[in-house]
């Protein structure tokens, strides 16, 4: 019950600046930020331990990897050294290095060649999309200007497409952002988390009020 | 928060105010008062659930938990749905799941939320069922060295226990030892496909409802078995599972919003229209 009523506060004490900037906002926002903020450093340190502290220093593993892991990571701390700030350049360029390889090995075969295969056009799906593929990229075809009326057709074509995608993309994002206040709702309207809302209406109405009056 | 907010307090009937006041009781009211709208089930989500049911007896599934608490409003029902799943056919079929969080701390919390609050997990025992190795920092280098050696790039479970002292995990190693992909992410799927689609094993994705655009492509091209996008994919899921839960008790208040979102367009674009007109005249 506690902590449908924590939850319940916490919801109202953010949603409260959807009406105007209060100290319960305030509150609400550094809460969050705080339990983040000490959430992620927990969660760090039990890597590091799990990681690399129990393999170096109570399995004595100092002969692997992980320990080249470990200091790696450690010279991002030069940051912190006057004059010394340069080391921290290598640690990053270690990760980006490792990181893009990762990534752009791996999106050869399916952000790239796995969407080049043309899909058979034996539906109206398929027309539309193999349609919609070459209009756009005609619209975004900024280096040879033209005044063949077959290529100003299809950049026109091209850019319902992509006002259509966009609605698509808008209309989605609108559906998750929709979710997340719906998804806290049951928690104000129904079981305990109502013995907060209540009070939290009557302060709203009571500033509603008091503002009006100013 | 900008200072507009507070020159602004006295003036409540200020338009964004008024549409979320509007909003909240337009999402609230199928809440305290369900109607029970109809909802279809799409084929993918179809597919989905064939392709957990598909799992062979005694076999593996890496589930890559990557959403957190700040998206279980739109990704709860559809994780809800899929570990209720998988722990029916953990049951009938002795099939065993890996648990891991590559992206960040977040999916930890929520997926201990789920174990512990959402799904019965009576009957099935931790390290002989299903085993939670934990926060791996490194995102897609993570996804990638889990595909080629699990035991290299986790030695240990979440509580410190060698898999090498787990019989059941000691013979799978990677990729090729898996049965199933599946993850849950609220950023970017792009990473799992890239990492996973080249070993030719089923996929199965839990993503926003506004990264299914994003999917859409890998699931086109077959790289994606089947995804639940956000709390529609869900509901839809509890009903094939015959287990209405959240994503249900949401989908009232989604279809309604979604209406006064069109209303909200058309008043708008027909007062923008009036005011044009106006100008003109």
């Amino acid at each position: 019950m506690i902590d449908e009523l924590i939850y319940a506060a916490a919801t109202l004490m953010i949603w409260s600046a959807l009406y105007r900037d209060n100290p319960l906002f305030k509150i609400g926002q550094n809460l969050i930020v705080g339990l983040y903020l000490g959430m992620t450093i927990t969660s760090g340190l039990d890597v590091l331990y799990r990681k690399a502290w129990t393999p170096l220093f109570i399995e004595g593993k100092f002969l692997s990897l992980i320990t080249v892991g470990t200091i790696i990571g450690i010279l991002i701390f030069a940051r912190l050294i006057k004059g010394k700030e340069w080391i921290a350049r290598y640690p990053i360029a270690v990760l980006t290095a490792i990181g893009g390889s990762v990534a752009v090995s791996g999106a050869m075969g399916t952000q790239i060649l796995g969407q080049l295969q043309m899909p058979p056009l034996t539906s109206i799906d398929n027309i539309l999309m193999v349609v919609g593929v070459f209009t756009s990229m005609t619209y975004f075809l900024f280096s040879v200007r033209t005044q063949n009326p077959i290529f100003k057709l299809s950049t026109q074509i091209g850019k319902i497409f992509l006002m259509v995608a966009l609605g698509c993309m808008l209309g989605l994002e609108f559906m998750t952002n929709v979710s997340l206040p719906i998804g806290a709702l049951p928690h104000l309207v129904t079981g305990p988390g109502v013995y907060v809302t209540i009070p939290a209406l009557i302060i709203l109405v009571a500033a509603i009020i008091y503002d009006s009056r100013k | 928060m900008s200072d507009k907010y507070s020159e602004a307090a006295g003036t409540f009937p200020r338009a964004d105010r008024i549409i979320w006041l509007i909003f909240f009781i337009v999402a609230a009211l199928p809440i305290m008062f369900p109607i029970g709208l109809p909802l279809d089930i799409t084929e993918v989500t179809r597919d989905y659930y064939a392709t957990i049911e598909d799992i062979p007896e005694a076999g593996v599934v890496l589930y890559s938990f990557d959403s957190g608490m700040g998206a279980f409003a739109e990704m709860g029902p559809a994780d809800i749905g899929t570990i209720t799943h998988l722990t029916s056919v953990m049951k009938e079929n002795n099939v065993k799941v890996i648990f891991v969080t590559t992206a960040g701390p977040e999916g930890q919390v929520a997926l201990n939320v789920i174990l512990t609050q959402y799904v019965d997990m009576s009957g099935l025992v931790y390290g002989e069922d299903y085993l939670n190795l934990g926060l791996i920092p490194g995102y897609e280098s993570t996804l990638a060295a889990l595909a080629e050696d699990l035991h290299k790039i986790a030695p240990t479970d979440v509580e410190g226990t060698r898999l090498t002292d787990i019989p059941w995990i000691a013979n799978v190693r990677g990729a090729e030892d898996y049965d199933i992909f599946v993850f849950s992410t609220a950023t970017s799927p792009d990473p799992y496909p890239r990492q996973w689609a080249q070993y030719d094993k089923p996929i199965l994705a839990v993503a926003q409802a506004a990264t299914a655009s994003w999917i859409r492509p890998y699931h086109e091209a077959g790289m994606i078995t089947a995804y639940l996008p956000g709390q529609r994919g869900g509901a839809e899921y509890e009903v094939l599972l015959g287990a209405p839960g959240l994503g249900s008790s949401y989908m009232d208040a989604q279809s309604l919003t979604h209406v006064y979102a069109i209303v909200l367009i058309l008043v708008v674009n027909i007062q923008w229209y009036l005011k044009r007109k106006g100008d003109e005249t």
